[in-house]
């Protein structure tokens, strides 16, 4: 986790002031280069405007001194025409032209001037300038390549109308005639004037640029400077992105950047708290506040670590509670667990300060004991013995003696590891309980005897699981109203040289204490949809009873729908059981998972459904299709009037809530006929149909 | 010489007489043509005929000379203005082709060139320059010259400037033989005259400063054909500029920087029309030259170009000074 949260904050590419530094300094440089731009635009435009202008005196002043070759044929009338376009350098050629702009008059062109090729005047431009009846007289410009503009004008003459001289008035011009003579067009070459104004214009680009690459490194001092508050969170931020969680980030100064900071510092303390709940929640059992499993494995593995750098000795304490399922089974599981509770205090109350107690499943129970020798772990499991025999259990208004099992292995050789410790516990505590009840056992090493004939649980598992050696036998039931349909349950078997076979309560607490029965679980599973698969019976539908561990496990729903899809057979043709007291122990997972897998077809019972008082609650909460009425009750039903009243009441619920009933360990006709009145969908026990390793035996 | 002087001084508060363009030599002499105008007084007239007043517009420079011709011929005469309507007018001059015991007075060029298609009838026109051009001249058509005497104008020169020496003056074409007179008058005053002929007024602003070089001043002509409002701001300009004093034949143009405007009087105009009038009755054509000249003039002269220009006035012209 770390290292990704590592490589996600490294990600980050810049700081927030660099950003917008960036952005300021693009917004420049698009105002800059907008600026030049228009500045350019503007430049020319006033250019040619200017051009426009000095082009009109021009043509004015060389209309005026021309005017005299319209009066005769003298060309060196143009003399003074000519001197002032010389002294002139934009203007490059005059002409004079006729009226109708057909007939050269008289012309002057600049020596080595390049004149750039301009049409002839069309006849809308000449219908233009020989216009008269307006006020001021057209001027036209057509630019050409190279800077170069013609500038084309008619030559007016006026004259004062025929009694407008003997009262003359500059303000009255009525009646004034005028006449158009002739055309003048020059040629002029502003290029001089745009290089000029086009080099200091890139003067002032460069000057501006400079300008603002100051404005620019004194913004971002500024920039910087304003942002340091927010800077400055950026090392407490990165220990807290680190996973840290011991920072505090200022929460003084500017009032925004105290309040981020008080912010960060409440989320930081809430992270904090956070961390230790999940931690928490990660290593304690939730029903007794013990270490878990995990926790205890974990901290047995770094023991084993220090022992082998530092010699010295810990004892592993194996507890095995001798009548939980007897109190399970007649006080309900909610006895059980207070029992449980009861225990763990009783552990707790005994350890000495650095002792881990761990409830390390089921009704199983561990400790470690540091820095202790086979002598003080002798003494200590002596007072255990004793307080256990000062115990008393009350439940139901009955005092109940509840003794314990303790098998003892000293944790005193680094080469070992955290298996090989809890697998001798384990032998251990056997061997106690083999001996009667609240005793204990030390481990022997080297007791090769006792071992072999054991064969290790741990070892023999791992054998089944590496060998796919689980074995499914079927039991059918009995189909009470005729229903179109064929439920067999499986029960898991493991071979065994003595027996043929065992059944799961006897390997099952050993599996259950490895971690394996999930992989059990997958392997059985994978067997079933093998054998539903050869069926190819859509009606046949197998029920089986999944483990604690394969429901908490991760991608159960996963494989779930992989081994149906790869078999090519439908959910529906499974019914997973879970036993009530597994349900409540781990309702949260159960209530995300069984929705899931209930959305894919997969159906579900509640085993032993009845013996807690809990369970009506259960079937609020969980999509479940079968109810598997608690044996307690079924055992006696012939003779029990109020176990039938019972019976009859979860018959009625499942009929309203449309699930289907099972009835199990039917023992007898009469109890078979009972249940049959009472409306009990299917019945199963060895009575009606033994368990057998195959489907259709 | 002395003695012209002196009598031309008296003549512009006095009437004066006329000079004909023809017959220079022997008619410029002022008091000969005065001579000439005392004797020759008219025959007394049995019937005397009906005198029809053309004025071309209401200006003033046409209504004032109408209303002196009103006031010397009383009931004979009669006033009409032309007007827009061109056939309006045509309409009014023919109704005169056939009147009988009829004489006919034009006043500016409209009005004179409308009158010259009565070519039976006896016109004298008057306050029109450019008469050449539209063949106003005949045995039955004279008129009085809407110039000043020339030499007054160049009397006034002599004492506003006593410098000068050479004098400019532009004119469209068909007016050598006036110029011929003006120059003559001028040498009386140790004037050169130099005269240029120009058919626009580009050319009029072209040959103006072509001129500058040459001359010290100039006399500004009122030919319409050659003259537009923006040439004369342009060569005003560019006497002001040069230092170079005009005479002007109009008071406004005394704002643009003239020296000093020098026309007719109209009184002396109305009464050299009534003269020429009756010399012609019951005669078969206007005796006397086709043009006389008014000697009593009206004189305006610029203060401030006076002393712009650096020029002492005279004790006696200072009633004829202001600022414009």
């Amino acid at each position: 986790m770390r290292p990704e949260r590592l490589r996600s904050f490294s990600k980050t590419p810049t700081s927030l002031a660099n950003r917008i530094l960036a952005l300021q300094f693009l917004w420049a440089l698009i105002v800059y280069v907008l600026f030049i731009a228009a500045l350019w635009f503007a430049t020319n435009i006033v250019i040619l405007n200017n051009v426009r202008h000095q082009g009109e005196a021009w043509i004015s002043r060389l209309d005026e001194l021309g005017i005299p070759v319209y009066a005769s044929n003298d060309k060196s009338q143009l003399a003074d025409a000519i001197a002032y376009a010389r002294n002139i350098p934009e203007i490059l050629s005059v002409k004079y032209l006729n009226a109708t702009g057909s007939k050269l008059i008289a012309s002057y062109v600049r020596k080595d001037a390049h004149l750039s090729t301009f049409p002839d005047l069309d006849e809308d431009a000449l219908a233009v300038l020989s216009r008269t009846d307006i006020p001021r007289r057209e001027i036209l410009f057509d630019k050409g390549s190279n800077y170069q503009m013609r500038i084309s004008a008619p030559i007016w003459i006026k004259s004062v109308a025929n009694d407008g001289m003997i009262d003359f008035s500059m303000k009255q011009k009525k009646g004034e005639k005028i006449e158009s003579i002739g055309l003048i067009n020059i040629v002029i070459d502003y290029s001089q004037i745009s290089n000029e104004l086009n080099r200091n214009l890139f003067y002032a680009s460069l000057l501006i640029a400079l300008l603002m690459m100051v404005a620019a490194h004194i913004g971002r001092r500024m920039i910087r400077w304003a942002l340091r508050p927010l800077s400055d969170l950026e090392e407490p931020l990165t220990r807290l992105a680190n996973g840290e969680t011991d920072v505090t980030v200022r929460s003084s100064g500017d009032k925004e950047i105290a309040k981020i900071g008080m912010a960060l510092n409440t989320t930081i303390s809430a992270l904090k708290e956070r961390d230790e709940t999940l931690l928490r929640m990660a290593n304690q059992d939730n029903l007794t506040g013990l270490a878990n499993r995990k926790f205890f494995v974990e901290q047995l593995e770094k023991e084993i670590g220090r022992i082998a750098g530092n010699r010295g000795s810990s004892a592993l304490f194996f507890f095995d509670l001798d009548r939980f399922k007897y109190i399970n089974d007649t006080y309900g599981h909610a006895a059980g667990d207070r029992l449980l509770i009861q225990i763990a205090k009783l552990l707790n109350q005994r350890a000495r300060g650095k002792d881990l107690a761990a409830r390390f499943g089921g009704d199983e129970f561990t400790l470690l004991a540091y820095n202790t020798d086979a002598k003080g772990a002798q003494e200590l499991a002596e007072d255990y013995i004793k307080l256990m025999r000062e115990f008393v259990f009350y439940e139901a208004g009955e005092m109940l003696k509840i003794h314990f099992s303790i098998g003892i292995s000293m944790v005193d050789d680094g080469a070992l590891n955290s298996h090989d410790y809890l697998k001798e516990a384990d032998s251990a505590v056997h061997e106690a309980k083999s001996a009667g009840r609240n005793g204990y056992r030390m481990a022997v090493r080297d007791a090769d005897s006792q071992n072999a004939s054991n064969h290790g649980w741990h070892q023999r598992l791992q054998e089944v699981l590496d060998q796919k050696l689980a074995i499914p036998y079927f039991q059918a039931l009995s189909n009470l109203k005729q229903q179109d349909v064929s439920i067999s349950e499986i029960y898991m078997r493991i071979p065994d040289q003595e027996h043929g076979v065992l059944s799961a309560s006897a390997f099952m607490p050993a599996a259950e204490r490895f971690g394996m029965m999930s992989e059990l679980d997958r392997q059985i599973i994978t067997k079933a949809a093998t054998v539903l698969a050869e069926q190819n019976d859509p009606k046949q539908i197998l029920s089986l009873n999944l483990s604690e561990q394969f429901i908490m496990a991760d991608g159960t729903p996963e494989f779930l729908r992989d081994i149906t899809k790869a078999n090519g057979i439908s959910p529906g043709q499974f019914i997973f059981e879970l036993p009530e007291h597994q349900v409540m122990r781990n309702i949260d997972r159960m209530q995300q998972v069984i929705p899931i897998l209930s959305a894919m077809g997969f159906r579900f019972a509640i085993d032993d459904f009845g013996a807690g008082f809990g369970s009506f609650n259960y079937i609020k909460q969980l999509p479940v299709h079968f109810l598997k009425i608690s044996n307690s009750l079924i055992e006696r039903i012939n003779e029990d009037g109020i176990d039938q009243i019972s019976v009859r009441a979860i018959i009625d619920i499942a009929t309203d809530l449309k699930m289907h009933t099972i009835a199990k360990f039917v023992s007898n006709e009469s109890s078979m006929a009972i249940l049959k009145d009472l409306g009990v969908d299917f019945v199963q026990g060895n009575f009606i149909k033994t368990a057998s390793p195959s489907l259709k035996a | 010489m002395h003695r012209l002087f002196k009598y031309s001084i008296v003549m512009m508060v006095i009437p004066g007489c006329a000079t004909p363009p023809a017959d220079h030599a022997q008619k410029l002499s002022a008091p000969a043509i005065q001579q000439n105008m005392a004797v020759e007084t008219p025959r007394p007239a049995r019937n005397l005929p009906h005198v029809e007043i053309l004025v071309s517009e209401n200006l003033p420079a046409y209504t004032d000379v109408a209303r002196e011709l009103e006031k010397v011929l009383g009931q004979r005469a009669s006033v009409q203005t032309l007007g827009d309507n061109a056939l309006k007018n045509q309409g009014m001059v023919y109704s005169l082709k056939s009147a009988e015991n009829i004489q006919i007075i034009s006043i500016g060029l409209d009005a004179s060139i409308a009158a010259s298609k009565l070519s039976s009838k006896q016109l004298v026109f008057c306050q029109v320059f450019n008469y050449r051009d539209y063949d106003l001249v005949s045995p039955m058509h004279k008129g009085i010259s809407i110039l000043p005497s020339p030499y007054q104008v160049f009397r006034t020169w002599r004492h506003l400037s006593p410098g000068i020496s050479d004098i400019g003056v532009i004119t469209g074409p068909g007016f050598e033989d006036e110029i011929r007179l003006a120059s003559q008058a001028a040498r009386q005053f140790q004037i050169t005259l130099h005269h240029e002929t120009v058919k626009s007024d580009k050319e009029y602003q072209f040959a103006f400063k072509k001129l500058g070089k040459k001359v010290q001043g100039y006399w500004l002509l009122p030919d319409n054909r050659v003259l537009s409002a923006a040439s004369l701001h342009e060569v005003m300009n560019y006497s002001i500029y040069n230092s170079k004093p005009t005479a002007v034949f109009s008071n406004e143009l005394l704002k643009l920087g003239g020296l000093f405007s020098i026309n007719s009087d109209p009184v002396e105009v109305a009464k050299l029309v009534n003269l020429r009038l009756e010399q012609a009755q019951e005669k078969d054509s206007i005796p006397g030259p086709e043009l006389i000249y008014a000697d009593k003039v009206k004189l305006k002269i610029n203060s401030v170009m006076v002393k712009n220009l650096g020029l002492k006035l005279p004790v006696h012209l200072r009633k004829f000074a202001n600022a414009p």
